[in-house]
């Protein structure tokens, strides 16, 4: 097992080089000059040259390519030019934000898509299966913006029973935490919970026809029983690999639902960092999301591995 | 000691404070009663560049700066100098020199006492240190004798009338002398203002806790204050809805939803100016008749009723109403709204088929339907405005400093003193008039505006020289807008400065 | 080379792709609705009932009502046209993406597949390294370098989307290169070329259109969530991502602004889903029987 996890370990260094030669290379082709920004408004030519030495912008590329790495695998992940702040420690601030409301959206969606999956999967043609498989199209077609706007619009302008924006912090306020996640979770959970949905309903019709199935039911176990102990927990296996890969598309999600719902997370981070074209801050944001993404996926591997020994090299 | 007056005149009109805002009152006033340990925390739009007075950017880092330091000379609602640090301030030697004299006992939040060797020491790093964003407006400062400990005169080269309220601004903000070379001051300022420095942090947050020796306790009204940086508008007021803040900046979009939730609100117009700059030395800027077509074609109480829903000011000065600078006589609407003069102009200036220009845009959505309002009336008169959306500072970049645009449709912060503005945005050798066009009447009366410190004379000129600007259609103005404030309830003394969208937080109470 | 695909196609799987999915209701209609959309928005001028520019600062903010069914938007502009008008921006924005990223993973796909060994390796690599960005993310940052605009958002979602198409290619291509006609005709001397045409591309069309199909709604999601941020279509150019995105501040005012471009794009998306759902049952039912 330990050979295996170090072995996916190591598969996951030219992954990440390359990432970083990625995220470096924006710097070198954005447009504009972050000394002239940072002189300020009344500079000389001479004080603005002075700045490009000092933040080493003089030097070749691969010199700075390297000095940035090593900034990187040392947690130094620069310096805001907008707010003079080191961005790792806006970052970790802004990140239980992000966390709290990509989990709660991954709770949400599995509240929904696995009692929607074994229903539809277990009466496969029936008007319920019909249902939800219209019902999950429409989620996945339904823009998510829109869906949080409509929230907002019925369930905070209308009948004010949730705040329309705003984040308190779960430290803070328990409730208070819990009224201000609810709608931007479910906005940010609804597509997920629609791929979730089905994927499970599809794994739910083949495990049901599956020969042990068959013989658990001919054998009168109870129907019930049935599914829960025998095919729901077979078709559960893709669904976290399923999970894992909607991970990364809930990360990139919360862009949108925190710039909807003010919640000060990294994803509004990223967004005002394009309109103030800083930089060390974009960055910063993308080496953290993948960073995230790729633990997800390493411990979805993990599991997989871990439940499944087939997968397991020997 | 006299108090000067530099400013006049400026009737309520300045300050249309709002005084319908208690509608919804929850709290019984007299029931309630102030809570002096209170906490009050207060959400802006935008956030500090350094907390180094001297080198801090942007005139909106003063909203951050106000309560750490205090300055030699404040500016009241109106817009008057009034007594601040120094209780009072007279030119002697026909304007040769401007003495200052200080309040006695100050000291600074380190203990540094506050006299006029820590005054001198200030005005020489605010003139000399290297990248300092207030060196150009104390120019005129040749040279700082201190008289005694509570006596200086400042030696001018010239007269200059615009420094008292220069000194309101952050050019007049005090340093503790003791934290002139702590590399941390950029993050964390000490300075004796009503409030004392805790943290600032990430950029969007600052604490300050009341400083228990101001000078004027009345001042210092709650314990706490903290200040928070939220860029998205909604945001803001929902941090004040939900109680996570008792006060925010807000747009005029949200007034009605702000009194509907029981919230108080203050509306008002200050020194601020929504304007589309003209870099005159390109496109056919430099020609009086196009931009008085431009003008004319403008169609300002429409824009302001439809984007602004009524709040604000539509006008053709750079100043509002009632205030010293602003000429009744031409009033605010000198150029109607006329496509057909419009075209007239354009006519005559051999432009009948029209023309095209580049406008930069800011790239905040609350710009778009500006420009877009904009760039329908001018295309009515055969006028085509090509935009350009860039981010602030690129703005700055490309507009002021690299002159490639031939407009900006952007705000103007305002500045203390009239005169700066006019000399600023309408004479040459400034930054923030680009292409340095100007006419030699309007060159001779600002500078006589700057120079003449008796406080009528002056006013005559100021009225002349914006007249002046006006007449040559120098800039196309479009309104002067309302700066607003949302707090809860419970909050007291909230108002809205002369400064506009950098409030103040002198005197504000929360009730328990 | 489109040419070729069709011809080579015409016999076989596609054809009888297109019999099966004549056969679904559903997804039929749903293929009518995009068709009358296409020529609603082409022929937007003539069908929309106001200029979409013409702005009346006297009437802003309107609900909808008999001279503007649905409302005026903060300039007095009828928004009923500018949704017509935005139809085209948003389908067309969705075509421009799915072109990108089939030109983007198309070739590189053929590649991976065909020629293998080290190459496929490098090209997988880079595809792993491009798919391990969460989505949008890497398209805010792209557009970061890029600056803001449709064409460039809609570059940014092309490479996002490309890797699904460099996979679903080098996996056809990798299935019909071990098919022993194929190893015949390359032991008989065929170009690589020539493998392509004649075996290769008649094999990836069905799964193509069904990836397609799916992916013009994923590009007309990601173009509207952009351009909802400021980061997509610019005036005056208006997208119904756009539309809602500008809305968003008139939401308590106006909210007409933001429910009928974004009801647009929600039916539009999902009769595209429904499509793409619909040739791949076809593609599934020939699959089973052969």
């Amino acid at each position: 097992m330990i050979r295996f996890v170090l072995q996916r370990l190591l598969a996951l260094i030219p992954l990440l080089l390359i990432v970083s030669l990625l995220v470096f290379s924006l710097v070198l082709l954005i447009p504009g000059d972050p000394a002239f920004q940072l002189a300020g408004e009344d500079a000389t030519p001479e004080e603005v040259e002075a700045i490009r030495e000092a933040m080493g912008m003089n030097d070749p590329v691969l010199v700075r390519y390297l000095r940035w790495l090593g900034g990187v695998l040392q947690g130094d992940l620069g310096t805001s030019l907008f707010s003079d702040q080191p961005v790792l420690d806006v970052i970790v601030e802004r990140l239980p934000v992000t966390l709290s409301l990509a989990l709660t959206a991954i709770i949400f969606s599995l509240a929904i898509s696995i009692p929607a999956g074994v229903i539809a999967g277990t009466r496969p043609g029936s008007l319920a299966d019909r249902l939800v498989t219209i019902g999950s199209s429409v989620g996945l077609a339904v823009p998510n913006f829109w869906l949080g706007l409509m929230l907002i619009l019925m369930l905070a302008i209308w009948n004010p029973w949730f705040p329309a924006t705003g984040y308190t912090a779960l430290g803070d306020s328990l409730v208070g935490w819990w009224m201000h996640i609810v709608l931007p979770a479910f906005t940010l959970g609804l597509s997920a919970s629609a791929i979730l949905t089905r994927q499970l309903r599809g794994a739910m019709v083949d495990v049901m026809e599956q020969d042990y199935v068959r013989t658990a039911r001919a054998k009168g176990l109870p129907y019930r029983k049935v599914v829960t102990k025998h095919a729901l927990k077979n078709a559960a296996i893709p669904m976290v690999t399923i999970l894992g890969l909607q991970t990364n598309s809930l990360l990139g999600g919360t862009i949108i639902v925190e710039q909807i719902f003010g919640m000060p997370g990294i994803g509004q981070l990223a967004v005002s960092s394009v309109f103030t074209r800083d930089l060390p801050m974009i960055q910063g944001v993308v080496i953290m999301a993948v960073f995230v993404a790729v633990l997800v996926n390493l411990l979805v591997d993990l599991s997989y591995g871990y439940f499944n020994p087939k997968v397991r090299p020997q | 000691m006299s108090r000067a007056r530099i400013c006049q005149g400026l009737g309520a009109a300045l300050v249309l404070a709002c005084t319908a805002c208690g509608r919804y009152e929850q709290y019984d006033p007299v029931a309630a009663e102030t809570d002096p340990e209170a906490t009050a925390r207060f959400a802006v739009a935008t956030g500090v560049t350094r907390y180094d007075p001297h080198r801090a950017t942007s005139s909106y880092d003063n909203t951050w700066l106000f309560p750490v330091y205090d300055r030699l000379i404040h500016m009241s609602s109106a817009g008057d100098a009034v007594p601040g640090l120094a209780t009072g301030w007279h030119y002697g030697d026909d304007g040769g020199y401007l003495e200052l004299t200080l309040r006695r006992g100050v000291r600074f939040h380190d203990g540094t006492p506050l006299d006029a060797a820590a005054v001198a020491a200030n005005l020489e790093r605010a003139q000399s240190i290297p990248g300092s964003a207030v060196r150009s407006e104390l120019d005129s400062i040749e040279q700082v004798e201190i008289v005694d400990d509570h006596r200086l005169r400042l030696h001018l080269t010239h007269p200059d009338a615009a420094l008292p309220l220069i000194l309101s601004d952050r050019a007049g903000m005090m340093i503790s002398p003791a934290a002139f070379d702590d590399p941390s001051l950029d993050r964390r300022g000490v300075g004796a203002g009503p409030f004392r420095h805790l943290e600032f942090r990430l950029g969007n947050r600052a604490v300050y806790e009341r400083f228990d020796h101001y000078w004027q306790p009345a001042d210092a009204g709650v314990r706490r204050l903290e200040l928070l940086l939220v860029p998205d508008e909604t945001t803001r007021l929902n941090a004040v809805r939900s109680g996570q803040a008792e006060g925010a900046t807000i747009g005029t979009l949200q007034i009605e939803q702000a009194r509907i939730s029981g919230l108080k609100v203050q509306t008002g117009v200050g020194l601020e100016v929504s304007h589309m700059q003209l870099n005159r030395a390109r496109s056919h800027f430099g020609d009086r008749r196009v931009r008085q077509a431009i003008n004319h074609a403008i169609r300002r109480e429409a824009i302001v009723n439809a984007l602004g829903l009524g709040y604000g000011q539509p006008s053709v000065q750079p100043f509002p109403e009632g205030y010293v600078a602003f000429d009744a006589a031409l009033g605010r609407l000198h150029y109607d709204y006329d496509p057909h003069k419009a075209r007239a102009l354009l006519a005559e200036a051999g432009l009948s088929d029209g023309f095209s220009f580049e406008l930069i845009v800011p790239n905040i959505p609350a710009f778009l339907p500006l420009f877009e309002a904009i760039h329908a009336q001018l295309e009515a008169v055969d006028i085509e405005a090509r935009p350009r959306m860039l981010e602030g500072a690129q703005i700055s970049e490309r507009f002021y400093g690299a002159t490639e645009s031939d407009a900006a449709l952007v705000t103007w912060g305002g500045r203390p003193d009239p005169s700066q503005t006019l000399d600023l945005l309408y004479t040459p050798g400034s930054l923030p008039n680009p292409g340095g066009h100007s006419t030699p009447e309007v060159m001779r009366l600002t500078t006589l505006a700057r120079r003449q410190i008796d406080p009528t004379q002056r006013g005559v000129l100021l009225r002349a020289a914006t007249r002046e600007v006006t007449l040559e259609a120098l800039d196309v103005v479009l309104s002067l807008p309302s700066s607003t404030f949302a707090t809860r309830p419970n909050v007291d003394g909230m108002q809205v400065w002369a400064s506009g969208n950098k409030p103040e937080f002198r005197g504000v109470t929360v009730r328990r | 080379m489109s040419e070729a695909v069709f011809n080579g196609a015409s016999g076989s799987g596609f054809a009888r792709l297109l019999r099966r999915f004549r056969d679904q209701r559903l997804a039929v209609w749903s293929l009518v609705f995009l068709a009358a959309l296409t020529a609603a928005a082409a022929l937007a001028p003539w069908v929309a009932p106001y200029d979409p520019l013409a702005q009346n600062l006297d009437t802003v903010l309107e609900p909808p009502g008999a001279d503007h069914w649905f409302g005026t938007d903060e300039l007095g502009r009828d928004v009923l046209s500018r949704t017509l008008f935005a139809a085209r921006i948003s389908l067309l924005a969705a075509a421009q993406a799915v072109l990108i990223a089939l030109a983007i993973g198309v070739p590189p796909g053929l590649v991976a597949g065909l020629w293998g060994g080290r190459m496929d390796s490098i090209i997988m690599r880079a595809t792993d390294a491009l798919m391990a960005f969460p989505p949008l993310i890497l398209a805010v940052a792209l557009i970061a370098v890029l600056g803001p605009g449709l064409t460039n958002a809609m570059i940014a979602v092309g490479i996002l989307l490309s890797p699904t198409f460099l996979r679903l290619m080098r996996a056809t291509t990798m299935a019909v290169a071990q098919e022993t006609y194929v190893e015949a005709a390359r032991s008989i001397g065929c170009t690589r070329t020539w493998i392509i045409r004649k075996h290769v591309l008649p094999n990836v069309v069905s799964p193509l259109f069904v990836q397609i199909s799916v992916f013009a709604g994923v590009a007309m999601l990601a173009e509207a969530g952009l351009s909802f941020l400021g980061l997509g279509a610019q005036p005056p150019d208006s997208s119904w991502g756009a539309m809602v995105g500008r809305g968003f501040r008139y939401i308590s005012h106006a909210p007409s602004l933001i429910v009928f471009p974004g009801l647009a794009i929600a039916v539009t998306v999902l009769a595209l889903y429904v499509v793409g759902d619909g040739l791949r049952d076809s593609l599934g039912r020939e699959v089973r029987r052969e």
